[in-house]
């Protein structure tokens, strides 16, 4: 009805559902609509069904050119519905996966009880988690195995499939929503259904992969994998490969003659030289660094035919937006290219006249701390372009510290936003304790406002309330061990993921705003 | 578009309308943000502060000059009238101790004592909203002039005046230098707590004040201690 700048209010709500042979795992478009169906409600409370298949209209039925709200689950299918048959994606729209996700992101964490997070939740599943009717899944799988197996329906088919479109899925999702509304952040719900679509554009694009190269490279990974294991030894000196296979306690054994620390896996109180628990020494442990890149090209290597690669030689790989506790996209890490290890992405490659652009944003996490702690040194520092040379320089009382003194107060200024003690940076930079000690108290000279904004943040989290970012994405703790160290980074983490959706929404605005 | 009456079906090759009758429960109008303005909706960040009660994390009060590096500054007292964040008072001072509070009347009965001095103990609070007392070391009336003592003392003026000051040893001329941070209390405000200026005294010298003469501490004063 009206648009005021910053809301819209919507005279309509247009509930909308396609069904689509969605070709999981082959990195392919999704297929071409067989139907786009829709539930549209006006102010009176009158009901009108849209069932649409191809050819498909100019203009939806339901688009009379005064605003109305488009409502569904996980809209990045029918993103792609709607850019097979030529229509602009739906905006303002409401993404009840995507609301679903922001609101029960400490549930789903708890859940999984563990690091990680419990996998989004399908239709059936949101629908059960608010006690909506469902619907049979026997009749879903049955409804989808229709479309994935035929490309070519007919009438009655496909009168079937807009029978199930409006009357099943249509009607659990306008279900759904009215059970979820009374929660849902009606303000900035439609920014994250921009992103949803957004992102099944950038999926839909794909990532043009160079087909010859890679093709060599699936066909000849035996030999590689075999020589860069070999290389692996020999750089090593030491067979953490013996006859193929990769032996542990070779690894830690060799960890422990290299004088390299071996961290403890908290949960099973063991030795492991895991990647997650060895990662933040890699930068201190040269030696390290090589095992750990050369361990994880083996290991992708040996996954390499798992990339999602599609005919027109793209890939293209569910995103699983908010996916991690932070909210960041998780995908998976041998379907999509961006997964696998760095060196790999050299497996992309523009076509003739086309180029690419890897754009990253310069520590991040160190400007949103500067930000939001409001610490005036770490701004300055953040603003000079390098705050970890700043830090180490200022700290050691000289004008251009080595690299590696500039390493060791990164590792310094990063660990304690990951809330790490002296005890693991020790180990980290193979420092003694009271060597890491001292430079963390320093750090906490030179940016008071930093660490005591960090303690307030431990302070809230104590209190179980939810640490809430810019644009509504929430963690509150869950109780469990050390899950303090996730509440430090929380904030940094968080926030940068939605500084990434306002980039991918296209809102340079509120990107502005962020950056001030 | 067609007008469509309840019941009504659009028909062409495959119905693509129809008109239901009117839902339960009324949802529209609704009101949703503009994507194009998220801007507008950025949740103000302040919520962090929230159960951060600084008065609630300050148990432990230091009695120390403001670490070097870190801004601070003091609250300023109205001239002649009886200070409330500073007060003259005698502290006992013994390498590898923590110092006493002495009762005036105990100080002025141990005036040879060379270990008790005059001190302006001032509540000062850091930009990282630690608070904490300055214990400001004062030149006895028959004394010579101390350089260190007379700087600090300027440099407590100036943190008085409104301003966030750091303090800078300058070993070689022998006298603390100062340096004025550019935020204003207006961009970071100073975070007093509301605690009583004596219940931050009686917080960090809690169970070492001299308030008579049979003290412990002339026994090892006197005597020695192995402790």
């Amino acid at each position: 009805m009206t648009i005021d700048g910053h809301t819209i209010t919507c005279a309509r709500i247009v509930v909308i559902d396609s069904e689509f042979d969605a070709k999981k795992g082959q990195g392919e478009r999704p297929g071409f609509p067989v139907c786009i169906c829709a539930i549209e409600i006006d102010e009176d409370g009158h009901e009108i069904e849209h069932r649409l298949a191809a050819p498909y209209p100019e203009r939806l039925p339901w688009d009379r050119g005064d605003p109305f709200l488009t409502i569904g689950f996980a809209l990045g299918a029918e993103a792609g519905s709607y850019m097979h048959a030529g229509y602009a994606l739906p905006s303002p729209a409401i993404d009840l996966y995507a609301e679903y996700m922001v609101l029960h992101n400490t549930e789903m964490v708890r859940a999984a009880g563990n690091d990680s997070k419990a996998a989004g939740p399908t239709l059936i599943q949101a629908c059960q988690r608010y006690g909506v009717a469902g619907m049979d899944k026997a009749r879903k799988d049955e409804m989808r195995a229709l479309v994935y197996s035929k490309s070519e329906l007919t009438p009655e088919e496909i009168a079937a499939e807009q029978d199930y479109c409006l009357n099943d899925d249509c009607r659990m999702v306008l279900r759904l929503f009215r059970a979820m509304l009374p929660r849902l952040d009606l303000l900035r719900a439609p920014f994250r259904a921009a992103f949803m679509t957004e992102i099944e554009r950038i999926r839909w694009r794909g990532k043009p992969i160079d087909m010859p190269l890679y093709r060599r490279t699936i066909e000849r990974t035996p030999h590689i994998a075999a020589k860069l294991r070999s290389e692996l030894n020999h750089k090593l000196g030491v067979d953490i490969f013996f006859n193929n296979v990769w032996k542990r306690s070779t690894v830690l054994r060799w960890m422990r003659q290299n004088q390299i620390p071996v961290p403890v896996d908290p949960r099973t109180g063991r030795q492991t030289c895991a990647h997650k628990y060895i990662k933040d020494m890699l930068q201190t442990y040269p030696l390290l660094k090589i095992y750990d890149e050369g361990k994880r090209m083996i290991d992708a290597l040996a996954d390499l035919k798992k990339l999602e690669i599609g005919a027109d030689c793209r890939n293209r790989a569910w995103l699983n937006p908010f996916g991690t506790k932070t909210g960041r996209n998780n995908p998976s890490t041998n379907k999509e290219l961006l997964g696998l290890p760095y060196t790999m992405r050299s497996f992309m490659r523009p076509g003739p006249g086309m180029a690419i652009a890897q754009v990253d944003i310069g520590n991040e996490e160190i400007g949103f701390a500067a930000a939001l702690s409001g610490d005036p040194v770490l701004m300055q520092d953040y603003r000079s372009g390098d705050p970890y040379r700043q830090f180490a320089a200022a700290a050691l009382g000289v004008l251009n510290p080595t690299k590696q003194q500039r390493q060791v107060y990164k590792a310094c200024v990063l660990g304690r936003i990951y809330g790490m003690g002296a005890e693991a940076l020790a180990r980290n930079l193979g420092i003694s304790k009271a060597e890491a000690q001292r430079i963390l108290d320093q750090m906490t000279t030179r940016y008071p406002v930093l660490n005591a904004w960090l303690e307030r943040i431990q302070i809230k989290v104590a209190h179980a309330m939810p640490i809430v970012c810019l644009l509504g994405w929430s963690l509150a703790a869950t109780g469990r061990p050390g899950e303090e160290r996730t509440f430090l980074n929380f904030p940094m983490q968080a926030n940068s993921a939605e500084l990434m959706r306002l980039i991918i929404a296209r809102e340079p605005s509120a990107v502005n705003r962020l950056r001030s | 578009m067609p007008v469509i009456n309840p019941g009504d079906t659009v028909t062409g090759e495959r119905p693509i309308m129809t008109k239901k009758p009117i839902s339960t429960e009324k949802v529209v109008p609704i009101t949703v943000g503009n994507p194009a303005s998220a801007a507008a909706f950025i949740i103000d960040q302040s919520h962090m502060e929230d159960f951060a009660n600084p008065e609630a994390d300050s148990s432990v009060v230091e009695c120390r000059r403001p670490p070097r590096g870190i801004f601070f500054t003091v609250l300023p007292e109205e001239k002649d009238k009886k200070m409330v964040n500073r007060a003259y008072v005698f502290l006992l001072e013994i390498p590898g101790r923590d110092s006493y509070l002495v009762a005036p009347e105990i100080a002025k009965e141990k005036n040879d004592e060379d270990v008790i001095r005059p001190i302006l103990l001032v509540r000062y609070v850091t930009m990282a909203g630690e608070e904490a007392l300055w214990p400001l070391k004062l030149t006895p009336p028959d004394a010579k002039t101390n350089a260190w003592n007379l700087s600090a003392l300027n440099v407590l003026e100036i943190a008085s005046s409104g301003k966030w000051v750091r303090i800078v040893s300058h070993q070689k001329q022998g006298h603390y230098r100062h340096q004025v941070s550019t935020k204003t209390f207006e961009e970071v405000p100073p975070r007093f707590t509301n605690r009583p200026f004596m219940d931050l005294i009686d917080s960090h010298f809690r169970d070492r004040k001299v308030l008579t003469a049979d003290h412990e501490i002339w026994e090892v004063l006197a005597n020695g201690s192995t402790k």
